[in-house]
């Protein structure tokens, strides 16, 4: 899942940045509104994080213009402003959810991940398809009902493709949601990653759709 | 203080008991007069009107009618042979006409007079006179007596009338919450309370605006508080979860450098709200300017040679004493010399000045650094705002506080093109008239 954290302030911005990486997600950081526009022109953010207090062009604006583009990806405003007309404001110019600082790391981690389950779709919180079912709050698998373990790459990408049941995902895209721009991105990482799954889940449990990507079939 | 109504009556009661009692000592003085007068007239004409030929043997007849008037007529031997009151036999007074005397142990009026070898002497008790007197007098002052009770009530009545704009005033400020400042209306009050009521406003009206200022520091300190702690608290959980050294030891000290800031604010807060609560010039001493600057510039040298900043005090020649309060006019340069070499890179120049001119002692802080764009240099002033090309994070109080202190010490204060080609001139005016303050 990639994030972009639009916030200003150097030190909430860093600790942020460093706890969202901690807890598995792929983040890129902007700290000013014309930075966030440009980092948006590409919609391939699963959710945004959004300070209102930003230099050169305001966090409303920014969502504004997000969303008049079309944007889809989940909006989480992070502000410190707390008065109700604030928050209405906020939630009424296309945000999905407001948390007002100084917030708890753990409140906002499930709220990140209630947005991200409310976008795809879906109410239970784990993930399932296939015999394969995904805990993302506590990033456990489990298959045919026993634990097994996962690295943190392999769990995003399963969990990107467990989505969409049956829906192809492309290569670029899975790179895009498991690496941010900070991230070193070696040729072939998602490759790699599909043969270590399919060692552990089986040959055919993830399918290479030729020259268009990967799925994951839905469950008969 | 005893209440004005109470003191009122009491002042008005004396002024009528006073007047009533003058008033009463002159009309019985004058009733004395007239009476004496009345009573001698009347002796004159009983002495005339006795029959001028009395045979000489003696008669005592008793004169029933008026105990206090006593007729006696002596013939030329001597002898009484007429008397009208056997009880008061006075002596034969040889002086003829009116006079006063003591006999019996009072005071007599008596008339003499010779007619035909016969001796006439007629007297009246003065006491009779002062009971009449007496009587004219309490007659004159009984109106006043019994108006006394009638003036206090109508008195008390009047004043508690005109008081009453008092009463309903104090009812209105009585009733009102600490947020309510409005004015009070001065219309349909009597002139005196004109004049208390506009004070009150004037003063309603600046604890308004102190009231206001405080609000919005308050508003923007709650906001201004929660970025820090947002930071401290993210960091600290961030912290909490991290197992591994080395990054637990950098998380650590990140949390460090985030309490840090916090404190920061919080003290540089203080600062600003001690600064601007202290409206009066307080403590204010003649001091060396050309110390005041080599000094802030000592305590920052350890800074600036860590920075690799060339750090310059440029005294004036002559030295100049200057009032000022001192602690304040430290924290202004070092907070202007904080700044100039936070956002001077490192090898810039910061050079702190001070010479006089014709009406000023100027102090200027000169840096080569990024400097403050001319549309921002307003807004810099103002509490919180953070110039768009800060990158250092700080407090956005800093030179809200040297325009706090600056305006404590009269002094102008203005943002200019530093002369080092890039960066920042920050120039403060002292005014040296110190008569002043």
């Amino acid at each position: 899942m990639r994030l972009l954290l639009i916030e200003d302030d150097l030190m909430i911005g860093e600790s942020l940045e460093a706890s969202l990486q901690h807890a598995q997600y792929a983040v890129d950081w902007v700290q000013d509104g014309h930075q966030a526009l440009l980092a948006l022109e590409h919609d391939l953010y699963d959710l945004i994080l959004l300070d209102l207090g930003l230099p050169r062009l305001q966090g409303l604006d920014v969502l504004k213009h997000y969303r008049k583009q079309q944007g889809e990806a989940a909006v989480l405003i992070l502000t410190a402003r707390d008065a109700p007309s604030d928050r209405v404001k906020g939630l009424d110019s296309g945000a999905d959810d407001y948390l007002v600082k100084p917030f708890d790391l753990d409140e906002l981690l499930a709220r990140i991940r209630a947005l991200l389950r409310r976008k795809a779709g879906r109410t239970q919180p784990e993930l399932a398809g296939n015999g394969l079912r995904l805990d993302p709050a506590k990033h456990q698998a489990f298959y045919q009902n026993q634990q097994i373990h996962l690295s943190v790459r392999e769990f995003n990408l399963l969990q990107v493709l467990l989505e969409k049941p049956g829906q192809v995902v492309s290569r670029e895209t899975l790179e895009s949601k498991l690496y941010g721009w900070q991230d070193e991105i070696e040729s072939n990482t998602v490759e790699v990653y599909i043969h270590l799954l399919r060692k552990k889940l089986g040959k055919d449990f993830i399918k290479n759709v030729r020259g268009v990507g990967y799925k994951i079939e839905e469950d008969a | 203080m005893p209440s004005i109504q109470n003191k009122l009556l009491f002042w008005l009661v004396l002024c009528i008991v006073l007047a009533s009692s003058c008033s009463g000592i002159i009309s019985y003085k004058k009733s004395f007069t007239a009476t004496t007068e009345l009573f001698d007239y009347l002796l004159q004409e009983v002495a005339t009107s006795l029959p001028a030929h009395l045979d000489t043997k003696t008669i005592y007849q008793r004169d029933s009618l008026n105990k206090h008037i006593v007729v006696q007529i002596w013939n030329h031997k001597q002898h009484l042979i007429y008397s009208s009151n056997p009880e008061w036999k006075l002596p034969r007074y040889t002086q003829q006409g009116f006079q006063t005397i003591t006999a019996f142990s009072t005071s007599w009026r008596i008339y003499t007079e010779n007619r035909r070898s016969n001796y006439i002497q007629v007297a009246y008790q003065s006491s009779a006179v002062h009971e009449l007197a007496t009587e004219l007098a309490i007659q004159a002052i009984l109106p006043f007596a019994l108006i006394i009770p009638l003036v206090l009530i109508l008195v008390a009545l009047i004043i508690h009338q005109g008081l009453s704009p008092f009463r309903s005033t104090a009812q209105a400020l009585a009733e009102r919450t600490p947020d309510q400042l409005e004015p009070l209306p001065t219309k349909k009050l009597p002139k005196e309370l004109v004049i208390i009521t506009r004070a009150i406003n004037e003063l309603l009206a600046r604890l308004a605006s102190a009231l206001n200022a405080q609000r919005s520091f308050v508003a923007d300190a709650a906001h201004e508080l929660r970025s820090p702690l947002t930071a401290l608290k993210l960091q600290l959980q961030l912290t909490e979860r991290i197992q591994q050294e080395p990054q637990r030891s950098q998380a650590l000290a990140k949390l460090h450098e985030r309490l840090n800031r916090a404190i920061h604010l919080v003290e540089q807060m203080l600062l600003l709200a001690r600064q601007e609560s202290s409206l009066e010039p307080t403590n204010f001493q003649l001091h060396s300017i050309n110390q005041l600057v080599v000094h802030a510039v000592q305590s920052q040298q350890a800074l600036a040679q860590q920075k690799k900043i060339h750090l310059e005090a440029q005294t004036s020649p002559e030295d100049i004493q200057l009032l000022m309060n001192l602690s304040s006019m430290e924290i202004l340069l070092r907070n202007l010399i904080e700044n100039a070499l936070k956002h001077t890179p490192p090898e810039g120049i910061v050079i702190v000045a001070v010479h006089e001119d014709n009406q000023a002692i100027v102090l200027r802080v000169v840096d080569n650094g990024c400097g403050i764009d001319a549309e921002e240099r307003e807004q810099v002033f103002r509490r919180f705002y953070r110039a768009t090309n800060n990158q250092q994070g700080g407090t956005g109080l800093g030179l809200a506080i040297v325009k706090s202190i600056a305006e404590q010490h009269h002094a102008s204060i203005a943002l200019l093109d530093s002369p080092l080609g890039q960066g920042l001139l920050v120039e403060l005016k002292l005014p040296k008239n110190i008569n002043k303050f």
